[in-house]
């Protein structure tokens, strides 16, 4: 049963090329292996443990798919996710700001299970605060007693870097609340979100001496992920996708390194049991991993940490080792996406049913010869434009797709140069090519 | 309770301290509850007659003295010197703390009066009563005799005085007194003591001495008694389905009291005993109280304080509750009226009395309705009509299960029965009745399989227009040799052939349900047995084979399935070389797509445990009666008034758990309850709303769509920009699946 807010949200998302927020499970194809290893981690992180996981797959291997998959899995395990892609204004480490910016984007898009689109940071903190004041003002006591009381209760925070600040920011928002000022309530949230820019401003609007900046934002992540847990979460999974605008789109190699730095401390905390209630989840190519001189690899201590397991043969896999490489799509596997996103379209109902398996077959054939088998490992152009077929099916009952298709295979073939180009303009091709260069 | 008495019984317990004091011990000055004598009174009991200017009073009970006294005498006693009016003179109203000394005379010659009378006016102010009950309490407390006396007493004046709840409270107390302290020497009968229980609206403390009472009888506590017990226990959920039918709610407690405790519900008391306390209603004996207070020794068995034996007590009483939460809802829905279908088929089974009430009804019609070659069959409309259905083109499917369930319910059954199949019927739907042993076959799934492979035979079998018998014949016995069923089962089966042979299907519906469930490979198998069944005959005519490519696309596979099945029927020389693969065709490699099919389908049921779709949790949702109309957030609306009500009214809410919102956090039943009268809200308006509810609009937002998340499909309120929407849709599907 697909709810209809899932269906068109997969419709809508898969006709623009990008992959869908939500119902991901109703398009899922395989990977059966890989999604039981990361539940394990979850599993891991919801008793207070820590993991950190390297997706790595060609470009259209569906790494982005898998991280909203997880993503999926997660929220309903009771999990709070924050997602973001990196790009050269947003990193791990900055000076300019870059870092606040790539907290500020995980924060923006907390997301938990009632509010998977994201910005649930408002209901996260109003659901503990609300939950303690009930208890508190339950038992006959004041406005003042839980103020105390949320101090009180987020000590064991102090414990963490900046755990003091973060702990009277939360009894602000909720003064905010008695008092009906929206404006420190906002403040709070700004605050929390990483929005202040100068601590002069956070001192005046909530007295509070220190703000989220570039060098601490894991500092705070890992603080947030404690508060999240304390609030009744199972812990705090992070996807950052889009590892290789790092490797291939930042040309300062300082930069590179200290951004590598950062992931190592990430690894490093996880690794070693430094870190409580917190997963990262990063998606990127092989290339960014791998190559020696400006990949993930090219910094030692990452290299040795994540480098392959020796024993892994041909045909075995080492789903416990922190790198998991996702295999490309083949024209078997998208002839079972292509079912499953009919279905998407006919919810199962035969006699709604818009294209019979004949035409399935048929558009991977016209597929086939109008792409070469690269086709099949850029699915999103499969999908999108199999996606758009389908909708001129539904929207024209009289239409015929044995002639869309015929009349599609007559156009002329798009070189497969104009294609790379155009399918990788936005994705750091360019770089990768001039790199074998 | 009364300040004055507290004062009083604070005082009384400090009465007995002991100081301990540099090394020895001291009694405290500890005050004795001495009261006066009454000196010349005399107090006129059983088998005596009281003889007044204007009548006598036999049994009279009180206490009476010549002259007056000179010390200020008991509230309740009757002093002859004292002067009284005529009779029927008009009287004012009684003081507070009424006495027979403060009276004015009129009051005095009133009191007189209705002591002749019988002491049984109901229409008498609670005053007089009150200072004949003085005298009662007198003769327990001080005078420690006629304790049998005076418990028949108050059970009489119970039953005359106990709207007022004061007098009600008081009169127990000395009624289960009196009992108590007859043990001792003259123990009352068993009968006044059920009396007394039948009487009596048990406070803790009365309860307390009344178990006490059973247990040092070591008698089996009565089941009325049980029932009250469970009834006060606080840890009994309060119901209205217990208001509405307490004779059912009995019967079903009781039955289940019996079936728990076969031998009687006996107590077991505490290892400490606790103190008897009494506090008197006369102001004379309440003063008096100041010194000790009365029975300060008193000590009794402490029942109450072992409240794990009555743990089971509360099961049976919770599950009474939930066996008639059905029937209350059937009960409300007919409107109050007499025992309806629904109601009947709601009440759990032990407490149905009689048959069911369209029982004649039913035989009726399948007495008019028996074919010539005996099956009965009747229109599935004809039914319908007598459970109030107009005439309309397709039942719902729940209304469908409804006659299935009624069938049941009178030891028959339908084929076909909607609760297999998945399908309501149409008006004119034939369905065949026949008595049946058991509810539904215990391999159920088996018999669904054989009903499905039935149903698509018979629709191709029928698709050239006769239904052959070596056609039926054939799917007969391929039904046979591949299911192994019970007779219930194979007469069910039977049934259904017949049903479907007169009647035969012209849609492959059944095979959506194979398409669900069953592998490619195996629907192949199920359309080789169809081939072979229109192949039986030695002919597949063309109509036949038009219905096995109907029969192949309803079951998902591919016309070339069928062709390639087709050609092995035609002898090899008649076939072409068509099929020959062009080089550079595109091919797939199905074993490959089935073992993506195959691992896709590990994830799809790995995922579907990881997301915790459990189909359990889904169904216990929201749980409220099937709306019979296009209204299908009706139920919900009424709650919704019902806690607007609520909310509005009540100056402190507390909010009660709502069952339509089940375990979602009582404290935000009224806001959801608010929220869903709309589709949209504006997020300040919910805001405040939140607020008015001591929420916090954020916490409330995540918590309700958790709990939606959890019950229903998805999350119920979607914020987007400034505004809240509302999906009702979810709601109503949830009601639709139950």
């Amino acid at each position: 049963m697909i709810a209809p807010r899932e269906r068109t949200s997969i419709i809508q998302s898969l006709a623009a090329g990008v992959v869908p927020g939500i119902g991901l499970h109703h398009i899922q194809v395989g990977r059966n292996d890989e999604v039981q290893a990361l539940v394990r981690d979850m599993d891991h992180i919801a008793q207070g443990g820590a993991t950190c996981r390297f997706i790595i797959g060609r470009f259209g291997s569906g790494k982005t798919f898998f991280l909203n998959l997880l993503r999926t899995v997660a929220l309903q395990r009771k999990f709070v996710v924050a997602q973001a892609d990196i790009t050269t204004e947003r990193r791990l480490h900055g000076s300019g700001g870059q870092a606040r910016s790539l907290y500020c984007e995980l924060a923006k898009n907390l997301s938990t299970r009632s509010r998977p689109e994201g910005g649930a940071l408002s209901n996260l903190v109003e659901r503990w605060v609300d939950e303690l004041d009930h208890e508190v003002r339950g038992s006959g006591k004041t406005e003042e007693d839980v103020r105390r009381e949320i101090v009180n209760r987020l000590k064991p925070l102090q414990e963490l870097v900046s755990g003091y600040d973060f702990a009277n920011v939360i009894a602000k928002y909720y003064e905010g609340f008695v008092t009906h000022n929206e404006a420190l309530q906002s403040a709070a949230l700004r605050w929390l979100r990483g929005e202040f820019a100068t601590k002069t401003e956070a001192r005046q609007e909530l007295g509070v001496r220190s703000i989220i900046e570039d060098e601490s934002i894991y500092d705070y992540l890992k603080l947030m992920a404690a508060f999240i847990r304390m609030a009744g979460f199972a812990g705090l999974l992070i996807n950052i996708d889009e590892l290789v605008v790092l490797s291939h789109r930042l040309n300062n190699t300082v930069a590179r390194n200290n951004n590598y730095e950062a992931i190592l401390r990430i690894v490093n905390d996880c690794l070693q049991g430094r870190a409580s209630g917190i997963g990262f989840m990063f998606a990127g190519t092989p290339e960014c991993l791998e190559d020696r001189r400006r990949g993930i690899f090219s910094y030692e201590a990452l290299a040795t940490r994540l480098a392959a397991n020796k024993f892994v043969a041909e045909g075995l896999r080492d789903l416990n080792a922190p790198v998991i490489h996702l295999e490309s799509l083949t024209p078997e596997d998208c002839y079972v996406l292509l079912v499953k996103i009919r279905e998407v379209f006919d919810g199962g109902d035969l006699n709604k049913r818009l294209l019979p398996d004949q035409g399935l077959v048929r558009y991977l054939e016209m597929c086939q010869q109008r792409m070469g088998a690269a086709y099949f490992q850029t699915p999103r152009d499969t999908v999108k434009d199999f996606v758009g077929l389908m909708q001129v099916l539904q929207q024209n009952p009289d239409a015929s797709w044995t002639q869309l298709l015929d009349a599609k295979q007559a156009e002329p073939l798009v070189s497969k140069a104009a294609s790379d180009a155009e399918t990788g303009s936005d994705q750091g091709d360019d770089d990768m090519s001039s790199f074998r260069l | 309770m009364d300040p004055m008495i507290e004062i009083l019984r604070r005082q009384s317990t400090h009465a007995s301290t002991k100081i301990e004091d540099a090394g020895r011990t001291v009694a405290a000055q500890a005050r004795e509850w001495k009261p006066k004598s009454t000196g010349e009174a005399k107090f006129y009991g059983p088998g005596t007659t009281l003889k007044f200017d204007r009548g006598e009073v036999y049994y009279p009970l009180v206490y009476v003295c010549k002259g007056i006294l000179s010390d200020f005498p008991d509230a309740s006693l009757i002093e002859s010197g004292l002067p009284v009016a005529r009779s029927g003179a008009p009287t004012d109203d009684l003081p507070y703390w009424p006495s027979y000394r403060g009276a004015t005379p009129a009051q005095r010659s009133r009191y007189i009066d209705w002591l002749i009378g019988g002491r049984c006016d109901p229409e008498m102010p609670l005053g007089y009563v009150f200072i004949y009950f003085y005298g009662l309490e007198r003769r327990l407390l001080v005078d420690r005799v006629d304790c049998a006396v005076i418990a028949t007493e108050a059970i009489r004046l119970l039953s005359i005085y106990s709207h007022s709840r004061s007098f009600q409270r008081y009169a127990t107390m000395l009624l289960w007194t009196s009992i108590w302290m007859s043990l001792k020497e003259n123990p009352v009968t068993g009968e006044l003591i059920e009396q007394a229980v039948e009487m009596t609206k048990f406070t803790d403390e009365t309860l307390s001495i009344c178990l006490a009472t059973f247990a040092s009888l070591g008698a089996t506590i009565p089941d009325s008694l049980v029932y009250r017990i469970a009834e006060c226990d606080v840890r009994s959920p309060r119901s209205v389905v217990a208001q509405r039918h307490p004779e059912l709610h009995r019967e079903a407690f009781m039955k289940g009291l019996r079936s728990r405790f076969p031998e009687g519900f006996r107590l077991r008391s505490g290892k400490r005993e606790r103190r008897l306390e009494y506090f008197p209603a006369s102001a004379t004996l309440g003063r008096l109280h100041a010194t000790g207070g009365p029975l300060v020794d008193e000590r009794i068995p402490n029942i109450l304080g072992v409240t794990s034996q009555f743990q089971p007590l509360v099961d049976i009483w919770t599950q009474s509750n939930e066996d008639l939460k059905s029937y209350d809802r059937a009960h409300r829905k007919a409107g109050g009226a007499d025992l309806t279908a629904g109601m009947y088929e709601a009440l759990p089974e032990y407490l149905r009395d009689g048959d069911h009430p369209h029982f004649d009804a039913w035989y009726a019609i399948m007495d008019r309705s028996v074919t010539e070659d005996g099956w009965t069959v009747v229109p599935a409309g004809v039914f319908a009509a007598l459970d109030g259905l107009s005439e309309r083109k397709k039942l719902t499917k729940a209304q469908s299960e409804r006659l299935a369930i009624t069938a049941t319910h009178m030891g028959l059954a339908l084929e076909p029965d909607p609760r297999i199949t998945g399908r309501g019927y149409e008006w004119e739907d034939l369905v065949s009745v026949f008595p049946a042993t058991d509810e539904l076959g215990q391999d159920l799934a088996s018999y669904h399989a054989a009903a499905v492979l039935l149903e698509l035979g018979v629709a191709v079998a029928a698709s050239d227009g006769q239904i052959d018998e070596i056609e039926i014949g054939r799917l007969t016995s391929q039904l046979e040799s591949q299911f192994v069923l019970s007779s219930q089962d194979a007469a069910r089966l039977a049934h259904l052939r017949y049903v479907l042979t007169k009647q035969p299907p012209t849609e492959f519906s059944a095979a959506k349900t194979l398409q669900k469930n069953l592998t490619v490979p195996q629907r192949r198998l199920v359309g080789e047995l169809l081939v072979g069944i229109a192949a039986a005959d030695q002919v597949i005519a063309a109509a036949e084979v038009k219905a096995l490519e109907k029969a192949y696309r309803a079951l998902g596979l591919e016309p070339t399935d069928l062709q390639n099945l087709l050609k092995s029927f035609v002898p090899p020389s008649d076939q072409s070389d068509k099929s020959r693969v062009t080089e550079g065709e595109f091919r797939l490699d199905l074993a490959r797509i089935n073992s993506i099919m195959t691992e896709t389908e590990k994830v799809t049921q790995f995922l579907r445990d990881a997301l915790r779709e459990d189909l359990e949790s889904s169904e216990s949702g929201i749980a409220e009666e099937e709306p019979e109309t296009d209204q299908p957030t009706s139920a919900v609306r009424i709650d919704v008034t019902e806690e607007r009500e609520q909310h509005e009214s009540s100056t402190q809410p507390v909010p009660q758990p709502d069952q339509s919102f089940p375990n979602l956090s009582a404290r935000l039943v009224p806001l959801i309850s608010m929220l869903l009268e709309r589709d949209r809200w504006a997020r300040k308006k919910v805001d405040e709303l939140a607020r008015a509810q001591g929420l916090m609009i954020g916490s409330a937002i995540e918590q309700i769509n958790e709990w939606a998340c959890d019950n229903l499909t998805d999350a119920l309120l979607l914020e987007e920009n400034d505004e809240i929407l509302v999906q009702h849709y979810l709601i109503s599907e949830s009601k639709t699946a139950l």
